[in-house]
């Protein structure tokens, strides 16, 4: 998918004496969006830019180490050792063992005069990788102005993480215009350079504006871009949002707990597996976080004591990712973990005061948001119709954010159907979800604006859905009624179920689900294959989702029967 | 010169046989007579007569006018009585083998016959017209045109195969109209114009491009009609294209071998070459398939075999049968054609030889040609391999030659050079060399050979080879009168070793170019860098004792310099040398403007040397004043830059009243411009800084600015507000500028609390440090414990930051800021610390 981009000025930061002035510049190519006003808060603003972009630049993806050389150093060596062996006479030995030394010298004065040109040549392949890299894949953060805050949001650069940068309107101490919209602002290097010299003794302006900062670029100069953004980036920053709406465990750790794991990490290197950052939630007990495979426990203070009904043990990999945030620390007032369960993605919410500093993980490095997990299978979603989208769309564009509950009211739907509208509006890049304010947000991420066909093409995302290997063989076990519920128990929170379900030529095995009143599965576990080799890393197996459609077949003629 | 003989046969005389040969005439170096001799049988040839002796020159029309009398008197050529007979078989395959061996020999006598049987032939419909296409009688050109008419792929390929060999413009021209509709859309307005005479390269490059984007099904009929179209450009590009084709498809494979055939029946040896060897290669690792196509034949869908190991062997065996047919009936023709499919073999179409296979076993063409007359090998019929007959029979003999037709290749030595020229195999070149130089006529050879023959035998992957074409252009080169022509193209050559004669020839001649500007600037002009530095090496000490040819030299390269590049690094050369001899010449003529100019908008080569002389020219300063001059300091031409710098260094009094451009050029990303920056700020009055100067330098990324800063402040401390100074420092982000900002705090901020609890974030971000230093931190936690010692509300501010200390996972630091803890609250018990005093002292 190919991003335009293009730029009257360029985005930039003016240091005078007493006062600065911060001038982002929006892309043309989209809605008109601005925002003018005036920071209070400069410096918790520059660690959170600053933050925001680690996140984009970051890239923990495992690569091999390149080992050719070592591997043609060491045939070297075989073949002196061999011809060593080969030499009887002591003469010969002499005068050969004289000639690699001085080969060896020779080598390293060779290596010694070309040095300079070795450093050069590096300096010059990381200049061209960087230019290059900023005008061809960094896709500039995607800027959102709404009535009560502006959102800065980013992808990694290996699409595992994904930052969402709040800043309120309280942090401004005017503001003096603005316009909601969504558009990218021209980022780079050294604009990041840049932003690190704002202080709080300057007064300083901040605009995001089409034209930036004319006043330090050439005038009437244009920049342009076009990033080649591949699907899965995309697909991976709208499955983040289908995330934020699972059932979440929450805990809150203190920055200096979140110090001590990350410094605990950066001074250790894991050579054995797991590598995984374990949180253990016993009732009763204070949460602890484990560090494997060291078994590093930190006992973390707030809350006291866990008092959630059911313990669990859920291990998040890609713990390195934690390092983004070292700049916010210092800053943090407090810190709300999100996990999503085993393996399944974890959300990291810094409150900055002001400042809401929203990271995404996904379950681990390797596997990007798009990969492996299907998180939209966990949500259960009912049919709507394009109208009905059309609908709320207009609504939430119109308000710029609301709950799912007022969106209801105002809409007259159903809060459930409401809920799939806006989950399948955030799917589509129309919308998003804070996870904070427990609110959904109008977010064009796109520019084309919203219409009817895409309505409808959101509302076929659910076709598609469909044609996932496991729906389709759930609904296939389901309607040949090869699944049963053996026992149906109301809780607090929804429903318990255990059944037997068996597909296809398999063996009859046992699901056993824990889901809401709205059928989002909350915890699951099965005795088939699929789950004990991936858990739910992968979405849950084709049992559970038979199952939960056993239940909510049975849950909807009740309801029917009043 | 081969003196032809010829064999006739009479089917009523009594003399049946009669046999015509030109013999020499004894005593005379060039008289000849045809020599006519007949009796009942072969063997015993009775009554010979001679004709009138005549020069070799007329040996051809001799010997046909003897041939025509001969035919006169009833006789036919030998065997084609025969042919004519089994004409008239009942099976389709004897009559059309006895067509194909009628073309072969060229009889016109059988034209009749061929013409009266094409009605009802079937089966041996392509035979009877390539036959007459190969006899090449104008009388049968209306029944090649209505046959060329036919659908039937193989109809239509013989009947406009034998229109081109009978020259019929206007039978090729509806052919080529017919192709033309046949073709896919995207390569109808790319087909080049019926007149071309020669290749042309770009429109190959766009037909070939054009034709690797179409599906493959459909790809293989464009290969063939637009072959069949045979402009040069057209083949070219069907060449080119079919080297990136898989031949083992279906819909791919049939039109592959019709290009095949097409090339035999057109005598188009290159192609032939190409192909088969295509073929040969594909055939090694390839057992084909089977597909469900139409057939041409009869339009019927049926299960087919492609390109099958049997359809493998029986295509490779065609092509050697062809080459064996040129030999016979065109031995003119066979060396030709076989250098063409002996050049594609490389080093990649050998193998490891196993038992007695050696190396090239499996490549048919090649070891036919090269090793054919050898009785060294057994051949393998089914397998299309040949194994060492012994284990002994390994060597090769030394002075037996093993090809087949060896006289055929004595009789062609520029089908060697051709060889010699292109092959890529050691081998073939060791056969052809040894070949080439006992032919006896290689001199002559090689002196009518053109130069790009000539240069081709540099690129030999033998050493031999190339000593040839070496010996060869250096008996050509004249260094007192040197072709240029020759000159240019070594130079120009990318093989080094060509490259390495010219620049000899270069040296050999320079007393006659180095006094000529423009074949200096020419030379110059050439990409290779050591090419280069032999035409610097060669003019330099010319040009210092003349001003005349510098003064010409440097309009000339100033106006080749004012250009733009024609490739990147075209200017490179020119610019080494003006820097090196035309500096004073040039600056007479570029002024100030000019050299901005140059500057603005020249190669590199032509920035490097206007920022060269741009340092000798102290004018510039006021011309071009600062702003433009700081812009030049950060260019990304090194020699610009040091222009600049220059310049920069003796502007220090305007520098003085406004040192605004030194805070950008300390910010550079260039070193050697920060370094100049530092250098004149170290040379500037503090007082022209002020405050906000140096804080502009201490607030820098750049550990380098910010150590200057430091160096400036320590300078200037007392005539700075410490206090405000260290305040501010303490909210630079830079690991770097803590310990100095802690310094600054540590012996400035102004007593009380509320300074002390406005540092809280300075503290915070130094403790929660990633990389800390334990310095610091200690030094942090005594300032933290003496600042609250000196008051309550101060040590309650000291207490809170301490507390975040108190968790941290160090022990370290845990234990010190306890230790503070536990002082200040034993000074002040009445404070809010994260620390409990127990009544019996412990904490």
């Amino acid at each position: 998918m190919i991003v335009p981009m293009q730029y009257t000025g360029r985005s930039a930061i003016v240091n005078g004496l007493g006062t600065a002035h911060v001038g982002l510049a929006a892309n043309r190519l989209r809605e008109p969006t601005y925002f003018r006003g005036e920071l209070r808060e400069p410096l918790v603003f520059r660690e959170a830019l600053a933050a925001l972009y680690q996140v984009v630049v970051s890239d923990y993806k495992y690569r091999p180490r390149d080992r050719l050389a070592f591997f043609a150093w060491l045939e070297e060596q075989d073949r002196k050792f061999l011809a060593g062996l080969a030499m009887k006479h002591s003469k010969a030995r002499a005068r050969m063992e004289a000639l690699e030394a001085r080969l060896t010298e020779l080598d390293q004065a060779h290596q010694e005069r070309l040095k300079p040109f070795h450093k050069a040549r590096l300096d010059y392949f990381n200049f061209i990788y960087e230019d290059q890299y900023e005008l061809q894949m960094l896709l500039d953060p995607v800027v959102t102005v709404h009535p009560d805050e502006v959102s800065f949001e980013a992808f990694s650069r290996d699409e595992s993480t994904y930052a969402r940068l709040a800043v309120k309107h309280e942090l401004f101490e005017r503001v003096d215009e603005f316009e909601c919209g969504t558009t990218n602002i021209d980022f780079s290097l050294k604009l990041h350079q840049e932003l690190e010299r704002m202080r709080t003794y300057r007064r300083t302006r901040f605009d995001i504006a089409p034209e930036g900062l004319t006043v330090i670029s050439d005038a009437g100069k244009h920049q342009e871009k076009k990033i080649d953004l591949p699907d899965s980036w995309v697909m991976g920053f709208l499955q983040v949002h289908a995330t934020m709406g699972l059932g979440l465990y929450r805990l809150s750790l203190t920055p200096v707990e979140l110090y001590n794991v990350i410094r605990y990490l950066r001074r250790r290197k894991a050579r054995v597996s797991p590598r995984a950052l374990r949180f253990e939630l016993a009732r009763g007990e204070k949460v602890k976080v484990v560090l494997e495979p060291w078994g590093q426990t930190f006992e973390l203070t707030t809350p006291a004591i866990y008092d959630a009904p059911k313990p669990a043990s859920i291990r998040t990999w890609g713990r390195d990712r934690l390092r983004v945030l070292a700049r916010l620390l210092p800053v943090a007032r407090s810190i709300d973990v999100y996990l999503a369960g085993y393996g399944l993605p974890s959300i990291y919410v810094l409150d900055l005061g002001g400042v809401t500093f929203t990271l995404a993980l996904s379950g681990w490095t390797d596997n990007d948001w798009t990969g492996g997990a299907k998180f939209d299978l966990l949500t259960r979603r009912i049919d709507v119709g394009a109208a009905e989208m059309t609908t709320v769309y207009q609504y939430l564009r119109q308000v710029r954010l609301a709950t799912d509950a007022v969106v209801a009211q105002q809409t007259g739907l159903t809060v459930e159907r409401c809920r799939t509208a806006l989950s399948h509006l955030c799917q589509v890049g129309r919308a998003m979800y804070d996870l904070k304010g427990c609110v959904f947000r109008h977010r064009d991420l796109f520019p084309q604006p919203f219409s009817v066909e895409e309505a409808l093409k959101a509302v076929q995302v659910q076709a598609a859905e469909a044609a996932n290997p496991q729906a389709k063989a759930a609904r296939a076990i389901f309607e040949k009624d090869l699944v049963r519920l053996i026992a149906r128990r109301p809780v607090v929170t929804g429903y318990k179920l255990s059944g037997s379900a068996r597909g296809g030529a398999g063996p009859r095995v046992r699901p056993l689900m824990h889901v809401d009143e709205e059928g989002r599965i909350i915890e699951a576990s099965c005795t088939c294959e699929h789950h004990r080799k991936f858990k739910l890393t992968k979405g849950p197996c084709e049992h559970i989702l038979a199952l939960r459609l056993v239940h909510m077949s049975r849950l909807e003629s009740e309801r029917q029967g009043g | 010169m081969l003196l032809p003989s010829a064999r006739f046969y009479h089917p009523q005389a009594v003399e049946k046989v009669a046999v015509l040969t030109v013999q020499p005439v004894a005593g005379h170096a060039d008289a000849f007579v045809v020599r006519t001799q007949r009796g009942v049988v072969a063997r015993k040839l009775l009554h010979a007569a001679d004709s009138e002796p005549f020069p070799a020159a007329q040996t051809a029309e001799r010997f046909a006018a003897a041939e025509a009398a001969l035919k006169q008197q009833g006789y036919f050529r030998a065997g084609v009585h025969a042919l004519l007979h089994s004409l008239q078989s009942t099976n389709s395959l004897v009559r059309g083998r006895a067509a194909a061996r009628l073309g072969w020999l060229r009889s016109v006598d059988a034209v009749d016959a061929l013409l009266t049987r094409l009605p009802q032939a079937i089966d041996d419909a392509c035979p009877i017209v390539d036959a007459l296409g190969a006899i090449g009688d104008p009388r049968v050109v209306p029944a090649l045109r209505l046959q060329a008419e036919r659908k039937l792929l193989s109809r239509r390929r013989s009947a406009v195969e034998a229109l081109r060999n009978l020259n019929d413009a206007q039978g090729l021209a509806e052919a080529r109209q017919r192709a033309i509709e046949r073709l896919p859309d995207v390569l109808r307005p790319l087909v080049p114009s019926s007149g071309e005479a020669e290749p042309n390269s770009q429109a190959a490059a766009n037909l070939s491009a054009a034709l690797l984007k179409l599906e493959l099904s459909v790809r293989g009929l464009a290969l063939d009609t637009l072959y069949e179209i045979g402009t040069p450009s057209a083949v070219a590009a069907v060449r080119a294209a079919i080297r990136q084709t898989p031949l083992d498809r279906p819909h791919v494979w049939r039109y592959v071998k019709s290009i095949l055939k097409r090339s035999m029946l057109r005598h188009d040896h290159a192609t032939f070459g190409d192909v088969s060897h295509l073929i040969e290669v594909c055939a090694r690792t390839s057992t084909g398939t089977t597909a469900s196509v139409k057939s041409g034949y009869d339009g019927v869908q049926r299960t087919t075999p492609i390109f099958r190991p049997d359809t493998q062997r029986y295509v490779l065996r065609s092509t050697w049968r062809y080459l064996r047919m040129l030999a016979q009936h065109r031995p003119d023709a066979y060396a030709h054609a076989a250098a063409e499919a002996l050049i594609h073999y490389t080093a990649e179409d050998g193998r490891n030889p196993r038992r007695l296979h050696g190396t090239f076993s499996r490549c048919y063409m090649l070891h036919r040609i090269v090793w054919g007359g050898s009785r060294r090998f057994v051949y393998d019929d089914r397998r299309l391999c040949f194994r060492f007959r012994s284990a002994k029979q390994q060597a090769a003999p030394l002075d037996e030659r093993e090809e087949a037709y060896p006289e055929l290749w004595d009789a062609q030595p520029r089908a060697l050079l051709r060889v010699l020229g292109a092959a890529r195999l050691q081998e073939v070149q060791v056969f052809a060399l040894k070949t080439f130089l006992k032919t006896g006529k290689h001199r002559a050879t090689l002196a009518a050979a053109t130069l790009p023959e000539i240069l081709a035998l540099l690129q030999a992957p033998y050493q031999p080879t190339v000593a040839l074409g070496l010996e060869e252009i250096e008996r050509r080169f004249n260094p007192a009168q040197p072709d240029w022509t020759l000159l240019d193209l070594l130079l120009a050559d990318e093989r080094p070793a060509t490259r390495q004669l010219g620049m000899r020839f270069l040296r050999l001649c320079a007393a006659l170019w180095t006094r000529q500007p423009e074949r200096i600037v020419e030379f110059l002009g050439k990409p290779h860098p050591e090419l280069r530095e032999l035409v610097l090496e060669l003019v330099l000490p010319v040009l210092a004792g003349d001003a005349a040819l510098r003064r010409a030299l440097a309009e000339r390269v100033l106006a080749m310099l004012c250009q733009p590049e024609v490739t990147e690094g075209a200017h490179e050369g020119l610019g080494i040398l003006a820097r090196a001899a035309l500096q004073r010449e040039l600056a007479a003529l570029l002024d100030v403007p000019q050299l901005a100019d140059l500057i603005l908008r020249g190669s590199p080569a032509a920035q490097s040397l206007a920022g060269e002389l741009l340092q000798h020219r102290p004018e510039a300063i006021a011309e071009l004043g600062l702003e433009r001059l700081v812009a030049l300091a950060q260019h990304a031409v090194a020699a610009v830059r040091l222009g600049a710098h220059a310049l920069l260094r003796s502007a220090l009094e305007p520098l003085q009243r406004d040192p605004a451009p030194l805070f950008v050029l300390v910010e550079s990303d260039w070193p050697d411009t920060r370094q100049v920056a530092f250098d004149l700020l170290r040379r500037l009055d503090i007082a022209a800084l002020g405050f906000d100067g140096l804080l502009g330098l201490l607030d820098s990324n750049r550990v380098d600015v910010q150590d200057m800063g430091q160096e400036l402040a320590r300078q200037h401390l007392a005539c700075l507000p410490t206090a405000d100074l260290a305040e501010r420092l303490t909210q630079h982000p830079h690991p770097h500028m803590r310990a100095f900002a802690l310094q600054l705090v540590e012996q400035h901020l102004p007593t009380g609390h509320e300074p002390l609890a406005r540092l809280r974030r300075f503290f915070r971000t130094a403790f929660l440090d990633l990389r800390p230093r334990r310095a610091i931190k200690r030094r942090m936690v005594d300032f933290l414990l003496q600042r609250g010692l000196q008051d309550t509300r101060q040590a309650e501010a000291a207490a809170l930051i301490l507390g975040d200390v108190l968790r941290l996972h160090g022990r370290a630091d845990a234990e010190r800021a306890l230790e503070a803890l536990v002082r200040l609250k034993l000074a002040f018990p009445e404070i809010d610390a994260a620390v409990v005093l127990w009544p019996g002292g412990a904490a």
